[in-house]
């Protein structure tokens, strides 16, 4: 599905990706766990054409995501959905939910896809028609994994969905996240709640200063000692 | 019928009636000249209110257009309609020309690439004069007299180019309303809300702002070539930065993404001023006032501050 070779990225003279090198393969959930300021949320915006990258590698089924802009590789079948959301607050539920048509440019099946959307997240339907910035924290995260799910996608890039919320809602969202890999997606998890993210992944990458420090089986590194004194607060 | 509605079907019919009842000449021109105004600002309003694109080259434009149609029916014979409808078709490939490589710089170096569009097309036509006439272009001809059913219309008149640029205004907003409530439309507010996240879903950002700053031209010089004829004569201020920035003065006071401030602004800023004529001289003073009062106390302009007012006067305020 995805992989990432060798990735350097910088920002003017300063390196924030140091040889990275991440896969994801179809019907996986990839968690990257890391500190703030480790460099999780920079993988993902070189991933979708956000920021620019010389050195290395992206390839997506093979093909590179080199030069390409992000409406482009969103067409190829990446879905962003960032750091809180990134909701459009002035429109309603729906038309943030039709925007997200836009990548795969469907629109014959539209109403299939508001039910597919609506059937994961009931509370989105009872709200269809409310301004999107009327919405809780938490429904704002669901409106934007569902309107990523509007395009049908071939890799969702989630940053930090759960950041902010109660623990409940976290739960709940780590249902869905599970519930859309069931459903057959594919997904890059990036998350500072490090227990959850290698509860529900299955391999996961340990980001450090932007370099990957430690990879492997999700359940391994969930007894790793380190690991659980770095990131699961024990 | 909705009380709202009446009120509005009472304005318009008022707007309507206005040249049956007012009979001087003067103060036709004073209602034509602020719809004139209007249609620029809500143009200008498609670009900046509704994409976020902050023009300083609005007036330019509008300038292109008006010098396009005159130079056609002066130098080349061409009559007025085509030389009106071809004016407009010149301003809008060079808006495209302009804008491609323009919309790809962002935020304060867009406003500054702008304000240098105004200034550098205000340069060209003032020093091109054996094109454009230099400090004047007169001689434009007027819109002849039509004889339609043995009745015979003075389409030179006053009256006639106040019903013109009304309907001109009317037509402006209808198609405003419709790219607004399309797809499009949407794509133009997930652009003004956040660029790089509506490039993540897939739009083609820099296609989309393309659409909406040569829509906003288009609709500018389409009202330039029709002022220039209204005029008779034409001057290299009307293209240039200091008219752009008085239309940015008005949309920004009148209130964004609103029929309403639409109309304000340019009845405040321009009707007013012109109105009483004792404050004219005061004019960039009485501009910046009004600008530092509407930043201050109310930032979504006026027609925004008395949209927020009370939920039922939102429904009011188109």
């Amino acid at each position: 599905m995805i992989n990432l070779q060798e990735l350097n990225v910088y920002y003017g003279k300063s390196q924030a990706l140091h040889d990275i090198s991440i896969s994801v393969r179809s019907g996986e959930i990839v968690a990257l766990i890391g500190a703030n300021g480790a460099g999780k949320t920079t993988v993902l915006k070189a991933i979708s054409g956000l920021i620019p990258w010389s050195d290395g590698e992206i390839t997506l089924n093979d093909q590179s995501l080199r030069g390409k802009k992000a409406e482009r590789i969103a067409k190829m079948g990446i879905a962003h959905v960032p750091e809180r959301g990134g909701i459009f607050g002035k429109m309603t539920v729906l038309e943030n939910l039709e925007i997200g048509t836009v990548a795969g440019s469907q629109r014959k099946d539209l109403e299939q896809r508001f039910d597919k959307v609506f059937k994961l997240f009931p509370r989105l339907k009872e709200r269809r028609s409310q301004l999107s910035s009327q919405l809780s924290g938490g429904e704002r995260q669901m409106l934007a994994i569902g309107r990523a799910m509007m395009s049908d996608p071939q890799l969702y890039l989630l940053d930090e969905p759960t950041l902010g919320m109660s623990p409940l809602m976290v739960r709940h969202l780590a249902n869905i996240v599970e519930e859309v890999r069931n459903q057959g997606g594919t997904i890059l998890l990036v998350e500072q709640n490090a227990r959850m993210a290698l509860k529900i992944s299955q391999r996961a990458y340990v980001l450090e200063i932007g370099r990957v420090t430690r990879q492997g089986a999700s359940e391994e590194l969930l007894q790793d000692e380190k690991i659980i004194k770095a990131y699961l607060g024990l | 019928m909705h009380p709202r509605f009446i009120i509005y079907f009472l304005i318009g019919l008022a707007v309507v009636l206005v040249p049956v009842f007012v009979q001087s000449n003067y103060w036709i021109y004073m209602f034509t000249m602020v719809g004139i105004f209007m249609v620029l600002v809500s143009s200008l309003d498609l670009a900046y209110g509704h994409t976020g694109l902050v023009s300083l080259a609005h007036a330019a434009f509008f300038g292109i257009g008006a010098y396009s149609s005159a130079i056609l029916q002066l130098k080349l014979a061409v009559p007025i309609l085509p030389a009106l409808l071809l004016g407009t078709l010149i301003t809008a490939i060079i808006a495209a020309a302009i804008g491609w490589p323009m919309l790809r710089i962002r935020g304060p170096y867009f406003v500054l690439g702008t304000l240098a569009i105004g200034i550098a097309i205000e340069i060209i036509i003032h020093n091109w004069d054996g094109l454009t006439g230099g400090v004047s272009l007169s001689g434009i001809p007027m819109f002849p007299e039509v004889t339609i059913f043995g009745t015979t219309f003075d389409l030179s008149s006053k009256r006639f180019f106040y019903y013109l640029v009304l309907a001109v205004l009317v037509v402006t907003q209808i198609l405003i309303r419709r790219i607004v409530n399309s797809r499009t439309g949407r794509t133009f507010a997930s652009i003004r809300e956040n660029e790089d996240l509506a490039a993540a879903l897939g739009m083609n950002v820099s296609g989309y702002k393309l659409i909406s700053f040569v829509a906003a031209s288009t609709i500018a010089a389409f009202m330039g070539g029709i002022y220039a004829n209204y005029m008779g004569a034409i001057e290299p201020e009307i293209a240039g930065s200091h008219m752009s920035f008085n239309l940015l003065v008005m949309i920004v006071v009148g209130g964004t993404r609103s029929i309403a401030g639409a109309v304000i602004g340019p009845l405040l800023l321009w009707f007013v001023p012109e109105f009483l004529e004792a404050a004219q001289m005061y004019r960039p003073l009485f501009f910046g006032a009004i600008l530092i009062i509407v930043i201050i106390f109310m930032p979504t302009g006026i027609a925004g501050k008395l949209r927020s007012l009370h939920p039922r006067m939102a429904k009011w305020i188109p």
